[in-house]
Parts: C-alpha cells; sequence; structure tokens
C-alpha cells in the first residue's frame, strides 16, 4: 500500500516545459490514469515517478518521505517501485523465468524461494509453462504478460505503466484491460497507467488524470470527466465535445444543477455547477446529447446537414448552425433516419454542460 | 550539453559507476593523455633547454623545410588520386546498376587490410626492373635502371590508392543521406545521368568528399611503409620518414628534434581532421524517404566500356600486386625467372627459420592479442558511460580516445618514447627498449579501433532494457554484467578483431620502439626488404596478408550475428 504525492513538479528540456508543475495526489491502492495527446508529457511524469528524470522544481513523495527534491534523488535502483514498459523492454538473452526472477535475484532472494515467487507471478499472467522460452519465442499478449509478471514478481507497492496496451490488437486489448483490473484488485497496488486513448484510461481506472502541454487540467472519476470538464481541452479531447456560446439567463428554481441559457437565440436547458455567473460562458455539447427534428420546429437551432456517416449502430452527422457556420456540431442518430446532406433541418439540444 | 542533473546531489551514480569511470580516466589517462601532453610540452619546452629556439632551429633546417614541403606536396597530390578514384567507385557502386558490386566494395576495400609496408613491397616487386609478372610481356623496366617507384610520383601513387577506400566510404556513406527524389525529378526534368551527376549529385555530395577528402589527407601524410620503402632509397624524404632516419641515427640524443618534428606533423593532420570535423558537423539530417542508394542508374550501352575500365582499375590497384607479391616469394632469388620448376617454398622456410622472424610472429600475435583484450575489456564500459548516462566526464575521454588513433602513428611512438625512456617512478625501470613500450603505445593507439564499433553496437541497443533492470533494483556494475555486456559483446569482439588485425600488421609504431628480441611482423618485413632479402620479405608478407585475410573472412561470416555498422567494411 503506498500513495504518491507530487508538489508542483516541474521538467524543462530545453525550451519544452514537458512537466509544468504538476500537484497529483494518489491515493494508496487507486488507480489512476494519465490520459493526455501524444507529446503532453505522460511519459516524462512517469519517469520522473520511476526516477529515471530528476525534477527541476517541486517535489514527489512516497508515502510522504522524498523520492525526489531539492537536494534529494532516490535513483529509481532503490525506489522499489514496478514499471512495465511499452516496448515491455524484455531481456532477449534471458528466458521468461530469468527475466521474472531478476529483481528477486537482485534482492538476493533464495533460490527456493524465488522460484516459488517466479512461478506465481507467470501462474498469475496465465502463462505457466512458458518459464524456459526465449522473448523471441513469444507472441506479443505473451511478451505483454512477461512484462506485467515480471513486475509483478517484485511485490511493487506502486506500478507505473507506461501505454502497455499501445502495441496490442484491439481484441488483446480488451482481455489485458480485465486483467488489470483483476490483477490491481488482487494485489492491491498503487497503479498508475498513462495512455492516449480515453476509452481505455475510462474503462480502467477510478481516477483520470488529463494532461494537456504538461498541465494536468483535472482529475476526476470517468463519469464525472465526460459529464463535467472543468475547461474546454477536457471538454474536446474527452468524447468529442464541442463548444458552442451560450448566455446564461438564470438558475432553474427547482434544480441547483440546471440553469436556463440562450443559444443562438433558442431557449435551453444545461447543467452547471452553480459556480458559473450569468452572462457569456461556453457549454459543451456531445454527438449523444443532440437529436434532430425538422426544419422550423419550435426550440430547435436551425442547421444545415454538412455529411452523414453511417457506423451500423449510430449514424454521426455533421451538422453547421445557421447563425455560425463555421461551427461544426456532430449529432449521433441511432434508428432513425439519416438526413440528406444539404437537407435544412431543427437541431434539439437535449444535454449541455456551461464551463 | 551537460544533463540537467549532472552535479547535484544523488545523480552522479552509484559507487559503481564511479568505479567505472575512474577506471577508464586512468586508462585514457596513461595510454593518450600523458604521452601526447609530455610530446607538447616536450616540442615547446625541450628538456634541458630554457627557450623556444629550438623549434626555429630545427624549422630552420634545410632537411626539415624540404621534408615538410614533401609530405604537403605529396599528401595533396595523394588525396587528389583518392578523391577521383574514390568518388568515381562510390558512384558507380551506389547508383548504377553495375554487376558484382560486392566484389567491386571487396576489391576497393583490400588495401584497408594488406598494410602499406606489404603495399610497398608488392608493388616495387611487380614494377622492378627482375618483375616476375612483367618481365616475361617485356613491359618489365630496363634492367639496370633504378624502380620507378622510387620517386615522387611513385610515392602519390601508392598512397593515393591506399587511401581510395577512406574517400570510397565517405561518399558512400553520403549517397544514402542523398534524397532519391532530388535525382529523380532530375530525371523528370529530362536531365541525363552525367548531368544529373555533374548538377545535382556532386554537390550535394561536396561535405562528403571533403571530408573523405580531409581523411585521406590526414592518413597520407602520416604513412610510413610507403615512404619509407620508396622514398628512403629514392631521397625522397616525408616528415615521418625524416624523423625515422634522425632518431634512428642518431638515438634520443634527437628526441627534442624529432618531438618537434611530431609536433609539425600533427598540427598538418589536425588542420585535415578540423576540416573533415567540419563538414561532418550536424550533417546526420535525417532525410524524408530513401536516399539515393540503389540501381537509380542503368549503364545501358555503356556497360562494357565502364565495367571494364573498372575492373582494369580494380585489378591493377589491389590484385596485381599481390599476385606479384606471391610470386616472388615463390622463387629463390632475385632475377630468377617463375617457371614451373623454379618454384620453391625455401623462403617460407626460411621465414619459419630465420630467428628474428619466428619471434616477430609470437611478439605481434601476442602483442595484438593483448591490445584487442585490453580494448574490449576498457570499451564495454567505457561505450556504456558514454551512451546511457549522458556522462559528461565519459564523453570527454571519449573525444581524447579519438586522438591517438586520428593522429599519425610515428607521433605517437615519438610521445610514447618521451614518456616512458625515463624510468617509471617508484619501480625505477625504463620500458624503452622492451616490448613493453609497444604494448603501451598499442594500447592507445587502437582505443578508439575498439571504441567505435562498440559504441555503434550498445547505440542500437533499446535503452529501456537497461531501465528495466534498474527498477528491478540493479546498480550500476550488476546492469552492466547482466544487461549491457550481453549486447555489447558481438559489436566489441568485432572490435577487438579490429584491434588484433590492426595490431598484427602494424608498422608505423613498431618502427620506432622495437629493439633486437622485440621485433614486430612489420618491422621484420621492412628489414629484410632493406637488407636486400626481397624474396624472403614476400614471404614473410604472404603469410601476413594471408592471415589477416582469413580473420577478416571469417569475421564477415559472423556478421550475421552483429549489429549494422559494425564491421568498418560493410559501413
Ligand atoms: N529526453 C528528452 N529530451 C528532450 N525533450 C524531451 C525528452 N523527453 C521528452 N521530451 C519532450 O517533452 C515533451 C513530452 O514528451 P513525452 O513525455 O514523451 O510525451 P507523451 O508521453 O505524452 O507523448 C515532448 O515535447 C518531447 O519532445
Ligand atoms: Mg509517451
Amino acid at each position: 500500500m503506498a500513495s504518491l504525492t507530487l508538489e508542483r513538479v516541474t521538467k524543462t528540456f530545453g525550451a519544452t516545459r514537458a512537466v509544468d508543475a504538476v500537484t497529483l495526489d494518489i491515493a494508496s491502492g487507486a488507480f489512476v490514469a494519465l490520459l493526455g495527446p501524444s507529446g503532453c508529457g505522460k511519459t516524462t511524469l512517469l519517469r520522473l515517478l520511476a526516477g529515471f528524470e530528476r525534477a527541476d522544481a517541486g517535489s514527489l513523495r512516497l508515502n510522504g518521505s522524498v523520492l525526489d527534491g531539492p537536494g534529494v534523488h532516490i535513483p529509481p535502483e532503490r525506489r522499489g517501485l514496478g514499471m512495465v514498459f511499452q516496448s515491455y523492454a524484455l531481456w532477449p538473452h534471458m528466458t521468461v523465468a530469468e527475466n521474472v526472477g531478476y529483481a528477486l535475484r537482485v534482492k538476493r532472494v533464495g533460490r527456493a524461494e524465488r522460484a516459488r515467487r517466479v512461478e506465481a507471478a507467470l501462474a498469475a499472467v496465465g502463462l505457466e509453462g512458458l518459464a524456459g522460452r526465449r522473448p523471441a519465442a513469444l507472441s506479443g499478449g505473451q511478451r505483454q504478460r512477461v512484462a506485467l509478471a515480471r513486475c509483478l514478481a517484485m511485490e511493487p507497492p506502486v506500478v507505473l505503466l507506461d501505454e502497455p496496451l499501445a502495441n496490442l490488437d484491439v481484441h488483446l486489448r480488451d482481455t489485458m484491460q480485465a486483467e488489470f483490473r483483476r490483477l490491481h484488485r488482487e494485489t492491491g497496488a498503487t497503479m498508475v497507467h498513462v495512455t492516449h486513448d480515453q476509452a481505455e484510461a475510462m474503462a480502467l481506472a477510478d481516477r483520470v488524470a488529463v494532461m494537456r502541454d504538461g498541465v494536468v487540467c483535472q482529475v476526476d472519476t470517468p463519469r464525472a470527466l465526460f459529464e463535467c470538464p472543468a475547461d474546454a481541452m477536457v471538454a474536446t479531447f474527452v468524447g468529442k465535445g464541442t463548444l458552442v456560446p451560450v448566455t446564461v439567463t438564470g438558475a432553474v428554481p427547482s434544480d441547483g444543477g440546471t440553469c436556463q441559457a440562450d443559444l443562438w437565440g433558442v431557449d435551453i436547458r444545461a447543467r452547471w455547477d452553480g459556480r458559473a455567473r450569468s452572462g457569456s460562458a461556453r457549454a459543451c455539447v456531445r454527438p449523444e446529447g443532440l437529436a434532430l427534428e425538422p426544419a422550423g420546429t419550435p426550440g430547435t437551432v436551425p442547421a444545415r446537414v454538412l455529411a452523414a456517416l453511417y457506423q451500423g449502430a449510430a449514424t454521426l452527422v455533421t451538422l453547421a448552425p445557421e447563425a455560425a457556420p463555421d461551427i461544426t456540431l456532430t449529432a449521433r442518430l441511432t434508428g432513425a433516419d439519416a438526413p440528406e446532406e444539404g437537407q435544412r433541418v431543427g437541431l434539439r439540444v437535449l444535454d449541455a454542460w456551461v464551463l | 550539453m551537460i544533463s540537467p542533473a549532472w552535479g547535484r546531489s544523488g545523480t552522479l551514480g552509484d559507487g559503481g559507476e564511479r568505479l567505472l569511470l575512474a577506471a577508464i580516466a586512468l586508462y585514457v589517462v596513461v595510454f593518450c593523455v600523458l604521452p601526447l601532453a609530455r610530446l607538447f610540452t616536450e616540442a615547446l619546452v625541450p628538456t634541458g633547454d630554457s627557450g623556444l629556439h629550438l623549434i626555429g632551429q630545427v624549422l630552420d633546417s634545410r632537411s626539415a623545410q624540404r621534408a615538410l614541403w614533401h609530405t604537403v606536396e605529396a599528401g595533396l597530390a595523394a588525396t587528389a588520386i583518392s578523391v577521383v578514384l574514390g568518388t568515381a567507385m562510390a558512384l558507380l557502386v551506389g547508383l548504377t546498376d553495375v554487376r558484382w558490386p560486392a566484389l567491386i566494395v571487396f576489391l576497393l576495400l583490400l588495401p584497408t587490410l594488406v598494410p602499406a609496408q606489404i603495399t610497398a613491397v608488392s608493388w616495387l616487386e611487380l614494377l622492378s626492373p627482375n618483375s616476375l609478372l612483367l618481365g616475361p610481356l617485356g613491359y618489365a623496366p630496363p634492367p639496370g635502371s633504378g624502380n620507378p617507384l622510387h620517386s615522387r610520383e611513385g610515392i602519390v601513387a601508392l598512397l593515393g590508392i591506399e587511401h581510395a577506400t577512406m574517400v570510397f566510404l565517405a561518399v558512400r556513406a553520403g549517397l544514402r543521406g542523398v534524397p532519391r527524389d532530388l535525382i529523380e525529378a532530375a530525371r523528370a526534368a529530362g536531365a541525363g545521368p552525367p548531368r544529373i551527376i555533374w548538377t545535382v549529385v556532386l554537390p550535394l555530395l561536396r561535405p562528403s568528399i571533403i571530408a573523405g577528402a580531409a581523411l585521406a589527407f590526414v592518413a597520407a601524410i602520416g604513412n610510413f611503409g610507403i615512404p619509407a620503402l620508396l622514398g628512403i632509397p629514392g631521397r625522397y624524404l616525408m616528415l615521418t620518414t625524416l624523423i625515422y632516419q634522425r632518431l634512428n641515427g642518431f638515438g634520443p640524443s634527437v628526441l627534442g628534434e624529432v618531438a618537434t618534428l611530431s609536433m609539425v606533423l600533427a598540427l598538418l593532420a589536425g588542420a585535415g581532421l578540423l576540416v573533415q570535423g567540419l563538414m561532418t558537423r550536424g550533417r546526420r539530417v535525417e532525410i524524408e524517404g530513401t536516399g539515393a542508394d540503389g540501381a537509380l542508374f542503368g549503364l545501358g550501352r555503356a556497360r562494357w566500356w565502364i565495367e571494364g575500365t573498372a575492373w582494369l582499375t580494380l585489378l591493377v590497384m589491389g590484385v596485381l600486386p599481390l599476385v606479384a607479391l606471391l610470386a616472388s616469394s615463390l622463387v629463390a632469388a632475385i632475377g630468377v625467372p617463375l617457371s614451373l620448376g623454379t618454384v620453391t617454398l625455401e623462403n617460407y622456410a626460411f621465414a619459419f627459420g630465420h630467428g628474428a622472424t619466428r619471434r616477430a610472429f609470437v611478439n605481434s600475435t601476442l602483442l595484438a592479442l593483448a591490445a584487442a583484450l585490453g580494448t574490449v575489456a576498457i570499451s564495454v564500459p567505457f561505450a556504456y558511460l558514454v551512451l546511457n548516462r549522458r556522462n559528461l566526464v565519459a564523453r570527454l575521454l571519449n573525444g581524447v580516445a579519438d586522438a591517438p588513433f586520428a593522429l599519425p602513428g610515428i607521433v605517437l611512438s615519438i610521445a610514447a618514447i618521451l614518456t616512458f625512456l625515463p624510468p617509471l617512478p617508484l619501480v625505477g625501470v625504463s620500458l624503452y627498449n622492451t616490448i613493453w613500450i609497444i604494448l603501451i603505445a598499442y594500447l592507445g593507439r587502437f582505443l578508439a579501433f575498439g571504441l567505435r564499433p562498440t559504441l555503434a553496437g550498445l547505440a542500437q541497443m533499446d535503452r529501456t532494457l537497461e531501465d528495466a533492470a534498474r527498477v528491478a533494483g540493479a546498480g550500476t556494475l550488476r546492469r552492466l554484467w547482466t544487461v549491457v555486456l550481453p549486447h555489447a559483446a558481438p559489436a566489441a569482439m568485432a572490435g577487438g578483431i579490429l584491434v588484433f588485425m590492426g595490431a598484427f600488421n602494424e608498422l608505423t609504431v613498431s618502427a620506432l620502439l622495437w629493439s633486437a628480441g622485440n621485433e614486430t611482423l612489420g618491422v621484420v618485413v621492412f628489414n629484410l626488404y632493406d637488407e636486400g632479402n626481397a624474396n624472403g620479405a614476400a614471404a614473410v608478407a604472404v603469410l601476413t596478408v594471408a592471415a589477416t585475410l582469413a580473420i577478416a573472412l571469417l569475421t564477415t561470416l559472423a556478421s550475421r550475428r552483429l549489429p549494422r555498422g559494425v564491421l568498418p567494411w560493410q559501413a
């Protein structure tokens, strides 16, 4: 059981602020995902946690004791954290068992005890019987499991995972996600999982930290992240949201979580956190929160259909509102007939969130 | 650039890393820095002399001025030949659909496997008035006339051929960096191959050509075997041969003077290396798409003409002299024609029976082995520190380690004599006139030779493999042993073999450092030829070439297990 505390951790490479004053609390036993587009500093943050990089400013603590801070830097080999690398980093000249048992050897764990723990770790990832193989003789999914077993054999209090699923095909990815959840439950280890895939982050983590340009924008549960994004970046990155300009006209008396707003002259209802004040604001609308009605229906926004993309279970319709033709909105329609390209329609806002 | 973590507490690495760094620093200081620093101070402030006036004296002497002029003149002329030959062959192999390109490359690389003194002996045998090959054809120089190679032109020609390989390799590498699109765009614009080469390819290759030329120049002015065997009888002294003659004739009493001459030679070489450095700096640009290395141009109707010229050149350059050498080794004495009746293995029997020659085989083998082992042992941790920890000190040492290899070998010999002629502190014995001074010089000279392949090989190791070991709790020494060494081993082995081949064939360094009982193979070939036993020299030379080629062949066969870019002849 271990908690990690980051306080204004900063790391710059030349002119790039790869990690910029990140403050983050990772509770003991939590499963946290670091989510963000490529190049936003996720790997750097993870390498700071592991100790491969040294923070230029700020501090990092494990269970309250400083790992990295002014005048202190505990090197990775003395942190005792587990890490699964994106490339797996299996040593090609060692067998699976030697790979998995390496850390135990370093710690001078006795031969019998080592064998037992290697076997247990391999069993935990479902790789009994492959102990004598070399990594080159394994499939991608098996290598991934060996990397995981190698990390688990150390029985680390914290497991760091850097895009561990990025090199797997879609089918294996789902299986491994379930494995990660199960192992998290069974080991109770604190897990920090880096990914650029929002679906993966949402499916795996109790809490997701969204990053952009080295900054952590929001840390929340997957549901809160989706429903109540804290800023424009999170709103657009998570769940394909679009931002539209609204004017909040007042709270809905009966419901503290909802307000009355004006969108291009149309009166809509939107969720808000009450802290937002009346006046000009931006709201996030998602494809699921939009519906199409015939043009001219009262309470709908006049819009023109740009394209309709059939996706099997649903149709994604992109639209340009007539009041603001340079904004593109996407509606996700299930069941209904898809409209024609260029057709005029009325857009009903079922759900919106005021930032 | 200084790593951001450098110099702050907790990031200097563990005790193991400091231990490694200290060992490497000691090695580099003793074998590289100390001798060169000693040479530098001796040249500026000679022992027992308080001023700079020796420099003036030395440079005022007519023989020194003449040797300096000869060095520059022959060096530049030879470089011109190397550039023409090397560039033409690189374009032929790199851009056209010439047949058997691998064989062409092998023949071009032959001079790097055959040491200069043997090249010189081979050519002398080929073009002598008693030539066994040209004589029967009626093309040999008339009896009684001298060997035409005993001349400035002979030296220039041989130096030019010897170092064409360097230009070839540089241009070949440069071609891979020329975007193929640029050539194809010129084709689409309607230009024919000659015009494209002249207006597009050569201008883009100019930095590579200049870099290769600079290397060829440095090698030419530092060469000892060719100017010694051709120029001493031909009374055309270059700096290397002047140093050799002075030290041989007058012994350590002229050390101050030869130190000054070595410094002049080192400065000339330094200028060449500077040019090369400037040309290659920042040139490692990633090109988009593929490089222009592949059969872009068909030879078409010119095929017979071009391939014929190429093969004739390669035959004359690389094969004929070796055949002449072989022929000489098979006849009993100069002037005996070669026929089935006159073929004899007498010279080989001599080679194995003659005391100095037998000793030389043992000495060179042991020296080369020791140099290879020492270099491999230090190269792996050295390369590791240079690459993986962005260690400033290690990278500085890496730069210094290049110097003894890049500078002419004779400069290093003088430096070694200056440093190790005085009795060693504490023990009180001098290493001069022992085999140890040769080994010390080799360990300095060939460090870069072994280190570079190891660096190239280790650079291809996935860095996260080591990170994974750190996460598992392994300290520096354990990571080095369990993770880095298995990855570096093939490349380090290749480096060791290169060091072995270089040291086994070496003459330039040992020419000044050998003593009775401590001969090397290079010295024996040189001395035998010098004493007039050309046929005995040829036999020893054939044996060393055969041994070298066998090692090169075996290494090439094993190279499938090596990381790319480790063997210089496969670059
Ligand atoms: N060792 C490094 N040297 C210089 N710049 C780096 C280094 N590592 C990362 N960066 C830069 O820092 C930024 C964040 O990189 P990274 O943490 O790898 O992003 P992510 O993992 O989110 O894709 C990028 O702009 C990257 O170019
Ligand atoms: Mg990354």
